[in-house]
């Protein structure tokens, strides 16, 4: 505990030294920075005797100078794995930020930005080790407001400051509507604010109760994680931060969120079935759509965060097997889900933190995230290319990767729900083995997108200027990588920290965890094993190329000429032959028009000597454009007519009720519109149409109503079977 | 043996929806309604012979009937109608084959889900009964609803005449036979009657697209 707390000191004397500082901005950066890097090891120090020594729970307590109780700090398995996933991911982007951030030097506010990372990060640091609602929320709270600031960095920027508004509305709204709430309640049955009271209070709660709470977490929490309806903000916000805040918000920013949801579940007594079958049909909705959403995109910071999104399905489908396993009292279930989410939040924070780093040093390179614009870098930046391939092959769930296991023991969890028959009898988590399969496979696709067009082929303008890439952020890239590395290829040594975590929430036994992993991570390993031997066929298989082409070059033999990639077997390509982005996605976007809606804009070239031809597609947000967007711009024409001051450019004010696209034919206004018309045009298949949706409404009503009759049923035949049974 | 022959039965009457739902060629899909009305048509005999050792005349008359009308007797005027009418023989959807069969599919996994709540009068004589006839009728509203020809039409009502001829075999006991077959006579007369209708639209219209049927409303 006294390190979590040396750690918390170190951040705020790293503060307020880089504020002091603000004269010597490089000094402050270094210094500011140090601290970081310094505190984040510390935290991991920490964090790691928790979970290798397993727990002795150590608490501290300190009275608030305000009438807000006692503030408690305690470790435990669940807070020292977030705890560790922070402190990694931090020390990396610490050591990232300072090459990155030193050539806006003298053009922006440096210092306040080290400050603010600072506070981010002792805000973070203090959120996982809070064992009190008060000091959670405080923290909490500190955490949306640095991170708020350090999105808005560039605030000169309109996107920016659109991006960050979102963030701050989406999750002041989910705090505000729904955590506070949930700790409202949780405060009157336990009479504390103290974590470890709650868990006592609700041991008696009835089900209408725990599925309330659990609502209430699923959407307070998940709108800081992102999952599928209230994800809106992430897209916004991720790709307008600096690139070190874009790597902290996915990697971890977005884990509180996940956090958040697993506390309130180690309180909660196992919950109904119900609430695991509607996590999963979460989980699986924002893992496919993210995905889908990703391969639409053409800027590599925007498909990243929507990988976030997928990778946050992901998590939600082990949390959601891990809440069907304790619902049906199945151990190995609930092991299972737990542990593949836990490690997959490590993992994600892991390859994303690196993917997003080196999409950075893209960007320091190159001026721009565009990828249509991009191309050839692999012969320009060799190291970034090596290690955005790694990161690429991690996310996709490749063997011998991180991400490879984490999904392995969520698949595993998944399988075996379904061979158990749990879950609408096995098929809901048949359904989420079959999604996480689709996921991984447009993943690939998307990476196979992206590697190939920004890192491959030749570059598609010639305008673009490349930097070599610092030593400092080559660093930061290579521990990330190689925690990767070394992750998936020993996981023996990884999977046993997870314990205590997965205890914690599994409430299992401590004997239990080994005993139910081990038979599903063996395969996993032989795998691995397999992969790393492949890698290394392939590397020597290089190696032997390069020998025999150099020892062909010194006799003077004829060597095939070096073409260009994506040249397609014309002789003298140009670059603007390549595959782009969106020609290599556009029919698996296409496939998949009926639920991307993708907007297409089209100009065909005309007549025998056309001089003009121009294509556009992008892919709008469903949740933002038909969810939020309606439902914002009626809250604003409410409040247009309460208020009587306007002021100058109010139309141009951030948010998402002005967004752009007001006059878009998005996908409910064509549905609404073509049943419309088809009903007055009288076409005989809409009205059967109309028929059989009613005939299925009046279905689900009937189904919905007699469940309870069901059940009232059979307990009136179970109290006579037993009366019977007591008369003779 | 007698139960799996039922199950089996009930099983490839589903299939044989999907394949309804995937054929592309009208006198393939007549002939697969027909296939699938003869399984089903075995059904009352097979149900009888559970309780007891020799089923009811009730149960012959049934299937007799069924088979009679739904394997000879409708798909020979469907298919007489698609040879004078000279309808062009292919299947013009609305929603396309493999959607379709998507679709299918999902239908089959929700009345499963949905046929476990469903309160019964009377117990069923096999746990697949209730999902099949459902899935069935609701193919056959499927069918209705996607598919542009009078032709296609009829066979989506005679398809979701063979789910609610499922459903009945839970009343097989307690349904007077004559009810039975003022059903069938009833499917009769309609699918004649459509036939002859279908016929005239052609020798009128010069087509039998339903959705260009339009221009007979009233404005």
């Amino acid at each position: 505990m006294t390190l979590v707390l040396t750690s918390l000191a170190l951040l705020a004397i790293g503060a307020a030294t880089s504020l002091l500082l603000t004269r010597v901005p490089r000094l402050a950066l270094n210094l500011g920075m140090l601290f970081a890097f310094v505190a984040a090891v510390i935290a991991v120090i920490a964090a790691g005797d928790v979970l290798i020594r397993s727990p002795s729970q150590s608490t501290y307590e300190a009275a608030w100078p305000l009438s807000l109780g006692t503030a408690r700090l305690s470790l435990d398995g669940l807070s020292a794995w977030f705890l560790m996933t922070i402190g990694v991911l931090a020390a990396c982007v610490s050591i990232y930020s300072v090459p990155y951030m030193s050539s806006a030097v003298g053009r922006e506010p440096v210092p306040v930005f080290c400050a603010l990372f600072c506070g981010l990060l002792a805000a973070l640091i203090l959120l996982v080790c809070a064992a009190d609602a008060v000091l959670f929320l405080l923290s909490w709270e500190v955490m949306t407001l640095t991170a708020f600031f350090l999105i808005d960095f560039h605030h000169e920027r309109p996107e920016v400051r659109r991006g960050a508004w979102m963030y701050l509305v989406a999750t002041h709204l989910g705090t505000a509507l729904f955590v506070l709430p949930l700790f409202g309640i949780l405060f009157a049955r336990a009479g504390t604010t103290a974590f470890s009271s709650f868990a006592g209070a609700l041991g008696s709660a009835d089900r209408t109760t725990l599925m309330a709470l659990f609502a209430l977490g699923l959407v307070g929490f998940g709108t800081k994680a992102g999952f599928m309806p209230m994800h809106v903000w992430l897209p916004a916000a991720h790709p307008v931060a600096p690139t070190p805040v874009s790597a902290l918000l996915s990697g971890v920013v977005v884990k509180t969120g996940i956090y958040g949801l697993l506390r309130l579940l180690s309180w909660l007594p196992p919950l109904p079935l119900v609430c695991g079958e509607v996590l999963l049909f979460v989980g699986v909705v924002s893992g496919v759509m993210g995905v889908l959403y990703a391969l639409a995109q053409h800027d590599l910071k925007h498909l990243l965060a929507y990988h976030t999104v997928e990778n946050i399905g992901i998590i939600a489908l082990g949390i959601a097997v891990g809440l069907l396993g304790e619902a049906t009292n199945e151990p190995t279930l609930a092991v299972l889900g737990y542990a593949g989410a836990l490690l997959h939040v490590t993992n994600h924070a892991l390859f994303k933190g690196l993917l997003f780093l080196s999409a950075g040093a893209v960007l320091h390179g190159s001026g721009t995230g565009e990828i249509e614009r991009l191309g050839g870098l692999a012969r320009k930046t060799p190291a970034n290319a090596l290690m955005f391939l790694i990161g690429a092959v991690a996310i996709c769930g490749l063997p011998p990767l991180n991400g490879f296991l984490s999904e392995w023991v969520i698949y595993g969890s998944l399988f075996s729900g379904s061979i158990r028959g749990i879950g609408a009898s096995g098929g809901l988590p048949a359904v989420g083995v079959a999604a996480l399969a689709l996921m991984g496979g447009l993943a690939l696709a998307c990476f196979a997108k992206v590697f190939g067009v920004v890192f491959l082929g030749t570059p598609r303008e010639t305008g673009l200027q490349t930097h070599s890439i610092p030593t400092g952020m080559k660093t930061a890239m290579a521990a990330l990588g190689l925690f990767c590395v070394l992750i998936g290829v020993l996981p023996s040594l990884w999977v046993p920290l997870v314990r205590s975590a997965t205890i914690e929430l599994a409430n299992v036994p401590m004997g239990e965890f080994s005993t139910r992993i081990d038979g599903v991570l063996a395969p996993a390993i032989r795998l691995s094993g397999m992969a790393v031997l492949f890698v290394l066929a392939i590397g020597g298989l290089l190696v032997l190329r390069r020998w025999a082409l150099s020892r062909a070059a010194r006799r003077d033999v004829g060597v095939a000429p070096t073409v260009a990639t994506w040249g397609c077997g014309y002789t003298q390509p140009t670059p603007r032959m390549q595959y782009t982005a969106s020609s290599f996605a556009s029919s698996l976007v296409t496939t998949f028009r009926g639920v991307l809606w993708p907007e297409r804009m089209f100009a065909a070239p005309a007549g025998s000597f056309p001089a003009t031809a121009h294509v556009e597609t992008r892919a709008p947000d469903f949740a933002e454009h038909e969810l939020f967007e309606p439902v914002f711009r009626g809250v604003a024409r409410l409040f247009a007519m309460v208020r009587t001051v306007s002021w100058r450019g109010e139309s141009e004010s951030p948010g998402v009720a002005q967004s752009a696209a007001a006059h878009r034919r998005g996908p409910v206004r064509t549905l609404t519109i073509g049943m419309v018309s088809a009903l007055r045009r009288g076409s005989i298949q809409v009205r059967l149409l109309f028929i059989v949706l009613t005939l299925v409404v009046l279905f689900l009503c009937e189904a919905l109503s007699s469940v309870d009759r069901v059940h009232t049923t059979t307990g009136q035949d179970y109290q006579h079977t037993l009366s019977v049974g007591v008369n003779r | 043996m007698l139960q799996s022959a039922i199950d089996s039965i009930l099983v490839l009457a589903v299939l044989l929806n999907l394949a309804m739902l995937a054929t592309s060629r009208m006198a393939a899909c007549i002939r697969t309604f027909a296939l699938q009305s003869l399984l089903l048509a075995l059904l009352p005999i097979a149900v009888g012979l559970r309780h007891e050792t020799i089923p009811g005349a009730h149960a012959f008359v049934i299937t007799a009937g069924a088979v009679g009308l739904k394997v000879f007797l409708i798909p020979w005027i469907l298919l007489r109608v698609l040879r004078t009418g000279e309808i062009h023989r292919e299947i013009e959807p609305f929603i396309g084959f493999t959607a379709s069969v998507m679709l299918g599919a999902v239908i089959i996994v929700a009345s499963f889900a949905f046929a476990k709540r469903m309160p019964l009068p009377t117990e069923a004589p096999t746990d697949l009964l209730v999902p099949v006839s459902i899935a069935t009728l609701f193919n056959g509203l499927l069918m209705l609803v996607s598919r542009l020809k009078a032709i296609t039409q009829v066979l989506g009502y005679l398809v979701v005449e063979n789910g609610i001829f499922v459903f009945g075999l839970l009343l097989l006991e307690q349904t007077p036979v004559l009810v039975e077959l003022g059903i069938l006579l009833d499917l009769f007369v309609g699918v004649f009657i459509m036939g002859i209708i279908v016929y005239h639209i052609r020798r009128e219209f010069d087509h039998m697209d339903t959705h260009l049927l339009d221009a007979l409303r009233e404005s």
